[in-house]
């Protein structure tokens, strides 16, 4: 594929993020934001409808949205649903801790504040959000970002309700979970002055490094969404939605300009070739199938139809992994769930239907410059499939068109839905507006959290570890108890593997509930440890005890066995117990299992066994 | 709340006024948008203005703030907007067509939140809505019936009206349905709506068609209003066989299917769900899904008649008092209100129809003295659910044998009120207002409590 200069190119690109604060409730109720409830208790069923009359005319997306005449059903999760999620009740006031970390985010990244901010309703139709449309507020304007390929600026940064999670879509339904509408979220748009992919990876990234650097985001898997917005001179602006893997960045924004540089030179192309508008004129083929066993064409009505020179234009790749042909059976598939359709740019043995396209060129008396396509289904189902198409290469004269696309797994996009004009917006009625002191704004610019950057590189020099090490351990959120555990004299690169890794592998290993633990107890564990009072292979036993047992004190833990010289004397018990096993050829295999009934879960299998083979090599000599 | 006297003072100066574009500079910062008004609340010191991304946001007007007329123009993209946001009307309204082999049917619109749009003088909900207007918002009703008139009496919220405005809407449902309509839908909002409901169940007599009152609980300015799904069952059921006053509004949370409930049995039971209507005491009438499906619910209901005319009876006595007896409440309040010429009493009593009997507090002495100088008393369940039965216990007997009140039987409160209205605009007779009380003239007093009625 061809080399891309993006300033030649007239290229401009922005990023929106957003971001799931880590607040306790929703944005404008009690129920709680965790995202725990895994089980719905009851569903709802919706319709929306368009509202016309005001502005005389429902805009492109929305009259395509509601085309397809869908019946939307609401899962109900018990701590995370009410009657405000149902759209069966006004609004309560804005959560004020998702106002605050806004405006910590806002403040970050230089933004003007506005003295007074105003909740917004924002048409939604789509059925993501109950009301038919989303709340959100501005709480920030007119910022900027610095990263090492250059400056960025922040349009705006809003404070804006998370919508429902797609849990299934049927025919005409779509069914949708409630716990995560109405999550506090916060929105974050550059302007459009990315210069390449690699930037717009940076700027992703440092963006990422600034909302984690509050402390009070949300993390994990979906919990930040991106979505980024790319235009070239000639082409369209184009949306790509939900780009979850920064390391995807650079390549959904190659490839998305790809195809803009494609589509700009097959326009060319055909206003060189003075390639004519084709009109939808299909014709009944279905007796040249009638022999054919291809699942196709068997058993249905075939139809076809010939694009006058158009032929060879439909295996253009348009990215490394797409061709045109790609991309118009996916806009059939979208828009009236089509599976597409077979035409002669295709290598067609793979139908087996080389013949029948012989034919087909015969009974056409098309050319070798032609191109023919065959849809099979019903009469109508055949009818607006190739009225689609027509309408798709027709467009391709006219040049990109403006659209969303999915991005996908591969680093590739596909067409969602035409790009929406700017949805309408009106007050939020039931919220009522609330003034920003400079007061207010003077404290939060005081006390703004260190960057995540800036605290792994005091790490790194501080401690003289490596920048992976602190690097986890700033990320883990764990930075206190282990500058705590080194000042006590533990060696850097146990208690980094204890506080990252070691935790992570209780959490999801084992299930133990290690973020009930509080940062007094990780730090009193560690001091044990290094007063030689808990062994250190025993120090994850006993987060696992403390976090399962909440009601234990680590002082009894530690005496009641924690200690090595409990964990031995313990083990000396046992072997007096059993002095017939030392008679047999392996004793500590024998004792092991019993030993462990005793001590399982306040140490390690490991460090017993260590305990164990010394106490029996102990009493052999003493005999 | 309007703007401050001081950014009156500055919009005045400038020569500018509310949909105008200006510029606001404060120090650093500079923006550019058109004025909004100032919504109810918030700081009366704040200009909010609308940016072109849609968003309203507000500038503290101080000394560094500084206000001119914007020389450029907005762009394309924000006109429309404009036009929305400032709420004139569309001149590009779609009109409606009508099929006259449908059966003719017609409304009338009597304001709440089914006819409102959002309202930015006042930052709330407005009645302001053109009927024909809102009609757009449900091109469906063409597919049911020929919608022939749309009168507007008014546009009122419900808590606004008074018998008064209920006798309007009686005579224009009365004109329509004896000029030949098969049915009359009736908007209206939702708080006082189940009065309304029982007034044209009074007035309206001999009353052999469909009325069906209609509401909506979210607002019609968003896609998930129930205002449209209302309506559409509402004129199924006005061409139906269903003879009755009654409310249609969603009967659950989905927009799966409506309740039409008879106006005498049906009361709004929350502040904000959609199916906050309910049927008290009785079964609704039908479950109306939108695709036209009635299902009958309550065989006890007048069936169409459409060669018979409905006869007006709004007499009217509006000097009707609702009291509520509770522990500890002072019934010297009667003394207060006979003195104000209230010309009887609607007493929502506790339990089987108990008033404070014995002792100090005691209701007796007053009531009594009043039933004697001929004011009627009449009292109805505050359980909502259930009956009111004089004989069960020796302190009911004191109220209604030998005191003298009338018991309300099932009837809710809200009818009791409504109806002792309009028998008392008919006589003062003692006797007959006691006889006209305890005869059934709406459905308002059933014979039969049904196990499956109650929190139905």
């Amino acid at each position: 594929m061809q080399k891309l200069n993006y300033a030649k190119l007239g290229f401009r690109c922005g990023i929106e993020i957003h971001q799931q604060l880590a607040t306790e409730n929703k944005l404008f109720c009690n129920c709680s934001a965790a995202m725990t409830d895994h089980q719905p208790v009851f569903e709802i069923r919706r319709k929306l409808r368009p509202v016309a009359g005001e502005m005389g005319a429902v805009d492109a997306a929305a009259a395509f949205e509601t085309l397809k005449d869908k019946t939307f059903i609401y899962k109900v999760y018990p701590n995370e649903t009410c009657l405000v999620e149902l759209d069966e009740e006004p609004i309560h006031p804005l959560n004020p801790d998702a106002l605050d970390t806004s405006l910590v985010i806002s403040t970050m990244l230089n933004c003007e504040v506005p003295d007074e901010i105003h909740v917004m309703r924002k048409t939604v139709i789509d059925g993501s959000n109950t009301s038919g449309f989303q709340r959100t507020a501005i709480v920030g304007m007119n910022g900027w970002l610095k990263t090492e390929s250059g400056k960025v600026g922040i349009t705006n940064v809003a404070v804006e309700e998370d919508a429902c999670q797609i849990l299934e879509r049927r025919e005409n339904e779509i069914v949708y979970g409630l716990n995560r509408l109405a999550i506090p979220l916060v929105e974050i748009g550059t302007d459009s002055t990315i210069r390449n992919p690699q930037h717009a990876k940076e700027v992703a990234a440092h963006l990422g490094m600034i909302l984690r650097s509050t402390d009070m985001v949300r993390r994990g898997l979906g919990t930040i969404r991106q979505d980024i917005n790319i235009s070239i001179r000639d082409g369209a602006r184009i949306e790509i939605k939900g780009a979850q893997d920064l390391s995807l960045v650079p390549k959904y924004v190659e490839n998305e300009t790809l195809r803009q540089v494609s589509l700009i030179q097959i326009r060319d192309k055909l206003k060189k070739m003075k390639f004519k508008p084709v009109k939808a004129d299909p014709k009944h083929v279905s007796h040249i199938f009638r022999d054919s066993n291809s699942p196709i064409t068997k058993g249905k009505q075939t139809f076809s139809i010939v694009i006058p020179g158009f032929a060879g234009f439909l295996k253009t790749q348009l990215t490394p992994t797409r061709t045109l042909g790609n991309e118009i059976a996916n806009y059939i598939k979208v828009r009236i769930g089509a599976r597409g359709f077979v035409h002669s740019d295709e290598d067609l043995s793979k139908y087996g239907l080389e013949g029948h396209f012989e034919s087909l060129r015969k009974h056409h008396k098309a050319g070798k410059g032609d191109n023919v396509l065959v849809v099979s289904g019903d009469r109508e189902h055949c009818r607006k499939t190739i009225d689609a198409i027509v309408e798709h290469i027709n467009q391709l004269i006219v040049g990109v068109p403006e659209e969303v696309r999915r991005a996908l797994e591969n680093g590739d996009s596909e067409f969602m839905r035409p790009l929406p004009g700017a949805a309408r917006m009106y007050p939020e009625t039931d919220a009522v507006p609330i003034s920003i002191t400079p007061k207010t704004l003077r404290e939060i610019s005081k006390s703004l959290p260190e960057l995540l950057d800036s605290r792994i590189m005091k790490l790194e020099t501080r401690f003289r570890i490596s920048h992976d090490l602190a690097y986890q351990v700033v990320h883990s959120g764990m930075t206190e108890s282990f500058e705590r555990g080194v000042s006590l004299g533990l060696e850097p690169t146990f208690v980094s593997s204890i506080l990252t890794s070691g935790l992570t592998q209780l959490r999801r290993k084992d299930n133990v509930p290690v973020d009930s633990l509080t940062e007094r107890e990780i730090n009193k564990v560690l001091e044990f440890s290094s007063k030689k009072k808990l062994p250190k292979e025993s120090v994850l036993e006993m987060l696992s005890r403390l976090a399962r047992n909440p009601d234990e004190s680590i002082e009894d833990l530690a005496s009641d066995g924690f200690s090595e010289e409990k964990l031995r004397e313990t083990v000396r018990r046992i072997i007096s117990r059993n002095r017939n096993a030392l008679k047999k050829h392996n004793p500590e295999k024998v004792l092991m299992g019993e030993v462990m009934k005793e001590l399982r879960g306040k140490a390690s299998g490991k460090l017993v066994m260590k305990i164990l083979s010394e106490e029996i090599k102990c009493i052999r000599k003493t005999r | 709340m309007p703007y401050s006297r001081k950014v009156e003072t500055l919009l005045n100066r400038k020569d500018v006024r509310v949909g105008d574009r200006i510029l606001l500079r404060s120090g650093p910062r500079s923006y550019e948008g058109l004025l909004m008004p100032k919504t109810g609340a918030g700081d009366p010191d704040s200009i909010v203005i609308k940016l072109d991304s849609g968003y309203n946001i507000g500038l503290k007007l101080d000394a560094k703030l500084s206000l001119s007329k914007s020389p450029s123009k907005e762009p394309d993209s924000v006109e429309e907007e404009e036009e929305f946001e400032l709420g004139r009307i569309s001149e590009k309204l779609i009109k409606l067509k009508f099929d006259p082999k449908k059966p003719p049917v017609s409304l009338v619109a009597a304001g709440g939140t089914i006819a409102s749009r959002v309202d930015y003088m006042t930052g709330g909900v407005n009645m302001q809505m053109d009927p024909r207007e809102f009609l757009h918002n449900v091109p469906e009703l063409a597919g049911i019936v020929n919608l022939k008139n749309v009168s507007n009496p008014f546009n009122m919220a419900s808590e606004d009206m008074n018998h008064v405005h209920w006798q309007e809407i009686a005579r224009d449902v009365a004109r329509r349905l004896n000029s030949g309509d098969r049915g009359v839908i009736v908007t209206h909002g939702t708080d006082f709506l189940h009065y309304t409901a029982a007034a044209l169940s009074f007035f309206l007599r001999n009353l052999t068609k469909p009325v069906i009152l209609v509401g909506a609980q979210r607002s019609t300015d968003r896609g998930s209003s129930d205002g449209g799904m209302n309506l559409i069952c509402a004129s199924h059921v006005a061409k139906g066989e269903i003879a009755e006053v009654g409310i249609c509004m969603h009967g659950r949370p989905d927009d799966d299917y409506c309740l039409f409930t008879r106006g005498t049995h049906v009361r709004k039971m929350d502040t904000q769900r959609r199916d906050a209507f309910r049927p008290i005491n009785e079964y609704p009438l039908a479950q109306v899904w939108p695709d036209g499906r009635i299902k009958i619910k309550n065989h006890n209901h007048k069936k169409r008649n459409d060669r018979q005319k409905v006869r007006l009876d709004t007499k009217f006595e509006p000097k009707v008092a609702i009291l509520k007896a509770y522990p500890g409440s002072d019934p010297s309040i009667i003394d207060y209100l006979v003195s104000k010429r209230y010309r009887g009493f609607v007493i929502e009593a506790g339990g089987l129809g108990h008033v404070p009997t014995n002792g100090k507090g005691s209701w007796i002495p007053t009531i009594s003295k009043h039933v004697k100088k001929g004011i009627p008393f009449i009292t109805t369940p505050q359980t909502i659910y259930g009956r009111i039965n004089p004989n069960v216990y020796s302190n009911l007997r004191v109220l209604y044998k030998e005191t003298g009140a009338i018991p309300g039987g099932d009837m809710l409160t809200e009818v009791a009120y409504v109806k002792l209205g309009w028998v008392l605009g008919h006589t003062r007779n003692p006797e007959k207002v006691r006889e006209m009380m305890l005869t059934d003239y709406a459905g308002e007093i059933t014979g039969r409590s049904l196990a499956g009625t109650f929190l139905y």
